[in-house]
């Protein structure tokens, strides 16, 4: 029995932070201490609050440690494993003074309700033994053993869960229609393609909890009869494939995959193949087709993947967050996880809150939870308190929302009302130093670069989209150009093929609803008022503040500010790159930008 | 002084073959010209261009000089109508928008097929012809366009229909399916 | 069956087709297309086909959807012209489309579509990108710039042609129809030069060199449906004559026969360039080095003479076997009842695998057998015991022996589409008189034969032109001849 449990992430984010050498810091610290027996170091998943990394996590106290690099580790061992005494300086501070001490008070922490990353942070992700005693393969058990196909499509439906990938689609009807199809051969698929910008809920769950989705699968290849499954897995997560790949192992070693399991006449075997690159390889037939080894392009559905998928076989395919939610839904009942939410957005729902807020990272909340309890109390407010503008949701695919619907609560009706979408979690907070045409640029730059190129109003349609909203930013956009930016939009919205060239014209289509007057501002009177558009910023000395010593032309990249002790120092506009070092390297605040 | 209405037409990058497909319209014209006084035009070489109510261009816009004349007319008529697909679409002028306006230049005056005695030195031309713009294109890019009468060049019972139209005040117009080329 | 309803108009159908088939099927002809092809597998890629369901929110492409019971369907509302507008032009603005030079102009589906949706300008800046054009092949033009990503191309050389040897290359806006893995055209290694993706191609991207700029297919006067000549497949072809002249050669799309709507390299470029030497149209004879014009009295009387004056077992008879299987049978019955020898060369070979893909072979329609059988018939009967070959020596007892040899008398029936063998070359070479009967004065022919006899095409035996009132037929040539001779023509 271990005293104390020092729970180290070891999710990319920290390991990017220097996790590794953070914990083996530690355990040579504790092997020092001969502290080897009473003090067990587990690396889990992410905890969520991906700003602070590393993490550390001490048990019984629930101590949260942020920022700790190895140095800092090994004073933990000394200070606080050794002799009982808290670290102060590494614990959460919720400002100057208020430094807290247990996780849990957190209200980062205190108000998510984390079911699909309930182990994630608690368990070690490569110990198929921590997971089985987290009650891990008891709601597989429980299916094969008692339960029938019927009777886990109906928990499913009663649960009320919904496709967490983004499209929504209620989970246990979906099922259904793949149970109904005739076999013998059927498939099931794991999108973990995540390919939203920014979004990186999938990942934590594949990093942190991965045989959480290997149950999910297992018990969803029961219901609809299939024995087969495909992992898709996009290849810039190698941490993630790395651990399924242990994870599955481990399982088939403990006859939890393969054939008969649990005693019973149900087999079943995942593969994972790797994704290459391609964001269209989330869209659900455009992955088939890359698992197939041919070229990732959507097809028209009819027919659907439930009667016709991989190889033309009946296949069912949910995303990573949905599939970790199956095993605790037939554990606690699907009434149980229908007590969460709204009336049509049921249970609880991975976001990816980023942007200009002071904590960044995962926070799982149960839906109807409102925008402004997410973004102001649990993410803690706006980055050096300035002022909210707007926050994107869903994003590539997804809208902006203003200050106005901050009190929408977080579900799919409620948000496809406002013309967002919840999309797969992305959420990106946006402050008054954010331009919102440059924010349409950006996402509409990717889903042109993704394009899988197949049909017309996409491929050639988002590029001219693209245009139109670069010459803006440059200062040359003309007032017609909103009508033209309009019609277009809907036209690609209405006549794409797939769900990427459908939704690649809403972060336009809700900043012009919402943000018009930016628009405005860009086009008619040349100025964009986050200034941030390269073209319609100019840079300006104050001759009032400037005391001529000189810094700013020595610093400036593109030798384009002149001047001496005795002239005026000025900036030529039109060779200047915008790049600000001038600003930052005067003593005075005599330079701004407008 | 008379009150018919006035027309001015202008060739600017083109190769004339939409003024030729004009005069195409054979003894129509001289119905045509009993309706209306044509002033500034190749074919009358009025070089100064008065206020008008039709002003037609023929040829795409592919240096500062047909810019500024596009520009000038658009000022100067009421109904602005282009013909031929230079006009229309940039037609062949934008074959050379791959290269920069020097490689055009170096490639026609320096580096041209056969080597040449006039300029054996290889130099540019200067401010002896107007500045290329970066690209040659259709005149609607730069200025409002009102009808439109593709084709290379554009049928003569096209570029009748579409004068007819406009001098019968049936604006837009929009030249019928069967009546529309673009070669 | 079903019944669907298009703008109003009731039309019935049979489950598993699509909203399209069932349109065609009924005359609607209201439903633009621009990917879709007959006898391809539908994509839904260009968009133009998409059409209003009554009581559906969604639009659906007709190429691929299925026609359900009780659908009312709407094909060109006022928000479908316009969208439909709005592709078109997003496609002109994408690439570099110059009509008026372009040899597709005119028989191009994408200005087709753009004119009659009244495109007279495009709205969004041209992109110019610098692609550059695809010479690299012997025998096709690729302009990317022309090409709207129908992936027709695609489809028809991956499912009719099996060699699928084109692909697509990168993403987004700058998405690319590649061969292989990134080859040239002509460069590529599994590309057969079949043609069938020029065919395919709405636009002028792919073009066949030997038929650009010969006219465009609505200034022809006809096209007919024949069969090609060159070998035993006998694949369906679909002429395009301009003034008795050939302006195109197409395979018949969706055709369920044999062929499955595949054209070789040979059917579609090297037929028509042969088709196109100088014709012959008079006979005429040897005069030193040239030829003289003459009367068909006074050569059938100088074939007469020759004849009568040859050692019978030192002559020959060659005869093509693409020439129609009834003037074969003259052609064995009136040699055979003279005691001269026969033989055949040229065409009818079994087709290179390579070019047709593998279900080709097996013959769905059971006319090619027949059409085989009666071929292989004459060429067992023209040669019984072959004579006409390379290298042997005549000895004692074969003089009309293999190889070079001096023939008294020679008479050569070829259809002047391929070169000619060696063998029939030595032949002419070495013997005394020669009567070559051929529709063009083709070398090396004109330079071997004493006598030229003008022979009908292929394609006005075909029924495709009218031949000259000058040219006469082969059975008539051998009637004539064997009334001189004052023999009686076998029966075979």
């Amino acid at each position: 029995m271990y005293r104390s449990h020092v729970l180290i992430c070891n999710g990319t984010g920290c390991h990017s932070g220097g996790a590794t050498e953070t914990t083996e810091a530690i355990k040579k610290e504790i092997e020092k201490l001969s502290l080897a027996n009473e003090v067990a170091v587990v690396p889990t998943g992410c905890h969520g609050m991906c700003e602070m990394g590393p993490i550390i996590v001490v048990y019984p106290e629930g101590t949260f440690y942020c920022r700790v690099n190895p140095e800092d580790g090994v004073e933990i061992v000394r200070e606080h494993l050794a002799k009982g005494r808290t670290v102060e300086r590494l614990m959460f501070r919720e400002s100057e003074r208020i430094s807290v001490a247990s996780y849990k008070e957190l209200p980062f922490y205190s108000k998510q309700k984390r079911i699909a990353l309930k182990n994630c942070g608690y368990i070690n992700p490569d110990s198929i033994e921590e997971y089985i005693g987290h009650s891990g393969y008891e709601a597989l058990g429980k299916c094969l053993t008692s339960l029938t196909q019927e009777q886990v499509i109906e928990e499913l439906k009663k649960s009320g869960l919904r496709g967490r990938g983004g499209g929504g689609f209620p989970t246990g009807l979906k099922w259904s229609f793949c149970a109904k199809s005739p076999g013998p051969k059927k498939y099931v698929i794991c999108n973990a393609d995540e390919g939203d910008p920014g979004a990186f809920m999938d990942r934590s769950i594949l990093e942190g909890d991965p045989h959480s989705i290997i149950e999910g699968m297992a018990i969803g290849a029961y219901a609809i009869g299939a024995d087969e499954a495909y992992i898709y897995c996009r290849a810039e997560y190698p941490l993630a494939i790395e651990r399924l790949k242990t994870a599955i192992a481990q399982a088939e070693e403990y006859g939890l995959l393969g054939e008969k399991i649990f005693g019973t006449d149900f087999s079943f075997e995942i593969h994972i193949k790797e994704g290459a690159g391609a964001f269209v390889c989330g869209e659900e037939t455009a992955l088939m087709g890359s698992i197939e080894g041919k070229r990732g392009m959507p097809r028209p559905r009819p027919p659907f993947p439930a009667v016709s998928g991989l190889w033309g076989k009946p296949t069912n395919i949910n995303n990573v967050e949905t599939w970790a939610n199956v095993p605790q839904i037939i554990l606690n009942g699907g009434e149980w996880y229908a007590s969460m939410g709204t009336a049509e957005s049921k249970g609880t729902k991975v976001f990816a809150l980023t942007g200009k807020v002071k904590h960044t990272g995962l926070v799982e909340v149960p839906m109807g939870v409102t925008l402004r309890e997410i973004i102001m109390e649990i993410g803690g407010g706006i980055l050096n308190d300035k002022k909210f503008k707007a926050v994107q949701i869903g994003g590539p695919s997804g809208g902006c929302l203003t200050e106005d619907h901050l009190d929408t609560p977080v579900s799919y009706e409620d948000l496809t009302r406002l013309g967002a979408i919840m999309g797969s979690g992305g959420l990106v907070v946006m402050d008054e130093e954010n331009c919102m045409i440059d924010v349409a640029k950006f996402f509409l730059e990717f889903t042109q670069r993704e394009s899988c190129g197949k049909c017309s109003p996409c491929r050639e349609g988002t590029k001219q989209m693209l245009i139109m909203l670069d010459e803006i930013t440059k200062g040359n956009g003309k007032i017609e150009d909103i009508k033209k930016l309009e019609e277009l939009a809907l036209m690609v919205k209405n006549m794409s093929l797939c769900g990427l060239g459908q939704t690649a014209p809403n972060p336009l289509l809700t900043t012009l609803k919402y943000f018009r007057h930016e628009y405005e501002a860009h086009i008619i009177e040349k100025r964009c008022p986050a200034h941030v558009c390269s073209g319609l910023i100019t840079f300006t000395i104050h001759a009032d503040k400037c005391k001529r010593c000189g810094l700013c032309t020595k610093n400036c990249p593109a030798k384009c500010i002149s001047g001496d002790k005795n002239t005026a120092y000025v900036i030529d506009n039109e060779r200047c790159v915008k790049c600000g070092t001038c600003i930052d390297k005067c003593p005075f605040k005599a330079i701004t930008k407008e | 002084m008379s009150d018919k209405p006035k027309v001015a037409t202008v060739w600017l990058e083109s190769c004339a073959g939409c003024h030729m497909s004009f005069l195409d319209i054979d003894e129509r014209i001289v119905n045509l010209l009993s309706q209306v006084e044509l002033t500034a035009s190749p074919v009358t070489d009025i070089k100064d261009i008065p206020e008008v109510t039709l002003g037609i261009i023929d040829g795409g816009i592919g240096n500062e000089e047909e810019l500024h004349i596009a520009q000038e007319l658009r000022k100067k008529c009421k109904i602005l109508m282009v013909m031929g697909d230079c006009a229309v679409f940039g037609g062949i002028n934008t074959m050379r928008n791959s290269l920069t306006p020097e490689q055009v230049l170096k490639g026609a005056y320096a580096d041209g097929a056969t080597p040449t005695t006039v300029n054996p030195s290889g130099k540019l031309p200067g401010e002896d012809i107007p500045k290329l713009l970066p690209q040659a294109n259709a005149v609607d890019r730069y200025v409002n366009v009102d009808v439109y009468v593709p084709g290379c060049p554009p049928d003569a019972d096209a570029i009748y229909y579409a004068l007819s139209e406009i001098l019968a005040g049936r604006i837009p117009v929009k030249i019928p399916a069967d009546m529309t080329r673009y070669d | 069956m079903i019944k669907l309803h298009f703008d109003g108009k009731e039309c019935t159908g049979t489950k598993g087709q699509t909203i399209l088939e069932v349109a065609l099927a009924n005359g609607i002809t209201t439903i633009p297309t621009l990917c879709w092809l007959e006898g391809l597998h539908p994509e839904g890629a260009c968009r133009m086909c998409v059409v209003e369901v009554e009581g559906s929110p969604k639009m659906l492409t007709a190429c691929t959807s299925p026609a359900e019971d009780g659908m009312k369907i709407l094909t060109r509302t006022d928000k479908l012209k316009e969208y439909r507008k709005q592709i078109l032009e997003l496609l002109f603005a994408g690439r570099n489309h110059f009509c008026m030079y372009c040899s597709a102009s005119g028989d191009c589906e994408l200005q087709a579509l753009a004119i009659e949706h009244g495109m007279d300008s495009v709205r969004y800046p041209y992109l110019f990108p610098n692609i550059e054009n695809d010479t690299t092949s012997s025998d096709f033009m690729v302009d990317r710039n022309r090409c709207v990503l129908c992936d027709r191309c695609i489809r028809t050389c991956q499912e009719i042609v099996g060699a699928c040897s084109l692909g697509l290359e990168k993403r987004g806006w700058v998405t690319n129809v590649i061969s292989d893995l990134g080859e040239k055209f002509g460069n590529s290694s599994t590309c057969v030069s079949c043609g069938a993706c020029a065919q395919a191609c709405p636009t002028g991207t792919i073009t066949i060199r030997e038929q650009a700029y010969r006219g465009r297919r609505k200034d022809c006067d006809k096209a007919v449906e024949a069969t090609c000549p060159l070998c035993a497949m006998g694949c369906k072809i679909n002429v395009h004559v301009r003034r008795n002249s050939l302006v195109r050669i197409d395979g018949v799309t969706g055709s369920k026969y044999a062929d499955g709507g595949q054209l070789c390299r040979k059917g579609r470029i090297e037929l028509l360039r042969a088709s196109e030497g100088p014709r012959l149209t008079t006979p005429m004879i040897r005069s030193g080095a040239g030829f003289r014009e003459a009367s068909w009295d006074e050569v059938l009387d100088l074939i007469t003479e020759k004849i009568n004056k040859a050692d019978k077992s030192k002559s020959g008879a060659v005869a093509s076997l693409m020439t129609p299987i009834d003037e074969l049978k003259y052609f064995a019955g009136f040699f055979g009842a003279l005691g001269i020898k026969t033989d055949c060369r040229e065409g009818r070979v079994p087709p290179e695998a390579k070019y047709v893909k593998e279900s080709h072979v097996r013959s769905a329609d059971d006319s090619i057998n027949d059409r085989e059988n009666e071929v292989n018939r004459m060429r067992s009967i023209l040669a019984a015991s072959p004579w006409l070959g390379v290298g042997s020596e005549p000895s004692e007892k074969e003089p009309v022996g293999k190889g070079m040899l001096s023939l008294d008398f020679l008479f050569f029936r070829t259809t002047g589409l391929v070169e000619p063998c060696v063998d029939v070359l030595d032949a002419l070479d070495h013997s005394k008189f020669s009567v070559v009967q051929t529709p063009y004065i083709s070398h090396p022919m004109a330079y071997l034969a004493d006598v030229l006899i003008p022979a009908a095409a292929w394609f006005e035996l075909a029924g495709i032109c009218e031949p000259a009132v000058s040219i006469k037929e082969m059975c008539e040539v051998l009637e004539s001849l064997a009334v001189r001779l004052a023999i009686k023509i076998k029966e075979v």
